[in-house]
């Protein structure tokens, strides 16, 4: 049965994913970070708009990112610039699922590598995510 | 009746003084002047009444009993509030850590030691001929920073403002918002930093540019008096934490006209942390987030941070393994899964106290509303006392 369910699943993609700060999100921010307003601004990738096309994803799909990190389910959103191959999020718990720490350098890299594919759920809701540690 | 006050915006690390308050019926009403991110801090609704008394008393008993705590974050605070953090330290014998060696690895530290020239934003406003956004988003997390200091306004001796007295450009991996607001964008392939500055100082010695663009921009560093780099955590990504490079860099520009840089920080205090653990003689010893991933940290006391949403899961995860104290305005991720909140007043908005800019120059922060919600101060003086 997984067998079957591997094989109608939605192919996958390799991107970039860089974490980006974004005003709006931000200012959502500064009053708390649980609400459904941060979390719609949170759990979201924008994508360059080619790279929708190739990939089959419309503005507001869901999709999953995953990679040796983790996995999560966002919404994808169409990029007003031109960034092909390199998906955008901003920093928070969405993000921080697919981001890295360097060991050696004690930094978190802003750019990891993952793969996307569109569908698979729904996106978790932020205090659920907590949970789910 | 309505007054109006003038008040400092720790909303960013701007900390714009010229946020217009009204106040009516002992609650914010409108806020003028300030950006989207401030507007929202100010108009943030208070949290309700709690057993404070108790709360602290759990803090202290908490850390009491942890064989080897650890206090992270402090970026979000007022100086006042550090201060107190590092005494707090200084009497665990703990370790203690904010965000500005993870994001910028030693570029903090050799700014505050003057290592790197810096110079203030009002330098900037009265004469940058030119500034640099390398791996900075202002238009995202500093909003008012090209309004206020580095792109459009008028200067002593800037007169003729950004349209003919001041060139901006962004060097960035991605045109960011802050790219689309600058003259100029140089798009830069990730780690491909060091190889940009080669070439820029290569061109202005004397060697053939690779590109029209790349020549444009090192015309205009020629042509320059003064200039600044606004450094983000991007180019120090994109360095690899390569100081030396850094500074071999910002000396080879200093041959051509006085070149400064300024660190683009987050937090609205970092800067304050920076110099307060300078002033204290203190060093950050070890690292928080290895310690974390050790095992080695057995309590954590977290202050104005929401390392859920700041840290990779594989770290994060390890914060339900230990006992955390979360100090914090705000309801965050790392709220929801601590062992204990004392929820805080914002700084200039419901508590005093003092912060400093991202060029250290140091802003008081007057409350503009009385509420009952205690500051960030306050209750870490109360846990120093109570250790």
């Amino acid at each position: 049965m997984a067998g079957i369910s591997r094989l109608i699943q939605a192919p996958e993609y390799e991107i970039k994913i860089l974490i980006i700060s974004d005003i709006f999100q931000s200012a959502e921010s500064c009053r708390g970070r649980i609400s459904r307003e941060y979390q719609d601004l949170s759990a979201v990738v924008y994508l360059d708009k080619e790279d929708m096309k190739a990939w089959s994803i419309k503005d507001g799909m869901n999709v999953t990112l995953f990679n040796e990190n983790g996995k999560i389910v966002v919404t994808g959103r169409s990029s007003k610039e031109e960034h092909r191959g390199i998906g955008l999020m901003p920093p928070s718990i969405y993000s921080m699922r697919l981001a890295s720490f360097d060991e050696t350098s004690g930094a978190i890299p802003l750019m990891v590598d993952a793969r996307i594919r569109r569908g698979d759920g729904e996106v978790t809701g932020i205090r659920e995510l907590c949970k789910k540690i | 009746m309505s007054t109006q006050v003038t008040a400092t915006c720790p909303g960013c690390s701007c900390l714009c003084d010229d946020i217009e308050v009204v106040i009516e019926e002992s609650e914010i009403r409108e806020v003028g002047n300030a950006c989207r991110k401030g507007a929202s801090l100010f108009l943030n609704p208070d949290h309700p009444a709690y057993d404070l008394d108790a709360a602290i008393d759990e803090a202290i008993e908490i850390l009491k009993n942890a064989k080897s705590p650890a206090i992270f974050g402090l970026d979000n605070t007022t100086i006042e509030a550090q201060r107190i953090a590092i005494k707090i330290s200084e009497k665990l014998g703990c370790m203690i850590e904010d965000y500005s060696s993870i994001r910028y690895g030693d570029l903090l530290n050799f700014v505050v030691s003057s290592r790197i020239k810096t110079c203030t934003l009002d330098d900037v406003r009265d004469r940058a001929d030119i500034s640099i956004f390398w791996g900075s988003d202002a238009m995202s997390s500093q909003p008012r920073h090209l309004s206020r200091f580095s792109y459009f306004p008028r200067g002593e001796h800037k007169q003729k403002g950004w349209e003919f007295d001041r060139y901006a450009i962004s060097i960035d991996i991605y045109r960011s918002p802050t790219a689309k607001v600058c003259r100029e964008f140089l798009k830069v392939s990730p780690g491909q930093d060091p190889a940009l500055m080669d070439e820029i100082l290569g061109i202005l010695s004397g060697k053939p540019p690779g590109s029209k663009e790349l020549l444009k921009f090192s015309n205009e560093i020629k042509k320059a008096d003064f200039g600044v780099i606004f450094a983000g955590s991007g180019l120090i990504h994109g360095l690899n934490r390569d100081m030396d490079k850094l500074i071999w860099f910002m000396e080879g520009l200093n041959e051509y006209g006085e070149f400064y840089l300024i660190p683009m920080v987050k937090g609205y205090n970092m800067r304050g942390f920076v110099e307060m653990m300078k002033r204290a003689q203190r060093q950050i010893e070890g690292s928080f987030l290895r310690a974390l991933l050790d095992g080695g940290i057995d309590a954590a006391l977290i202050v104005g941070a929401d390392p859920m949403s700041d840290l990779p899961y594989s770290l994060s995860k390890k914060l339900l393994d230990i006992q955390t104290i979360v100090i914090d305005p705000r309801d965050t991720p790392t709220t929801e899964i601590a062992d204990l909140v004392i929820h805080t007043g914002i700084a200039g908005v419901d508590n005093g106290g003092s912060a400093m800019r991202m060029d250290g120059v140091e802003f008081e922060l007057v409350p503009c509303i009385k509420r009952d919600t205690p500051s960030d101060e306050a209750v870490l003086t109360r846990i120093l006392e109570g250790l």
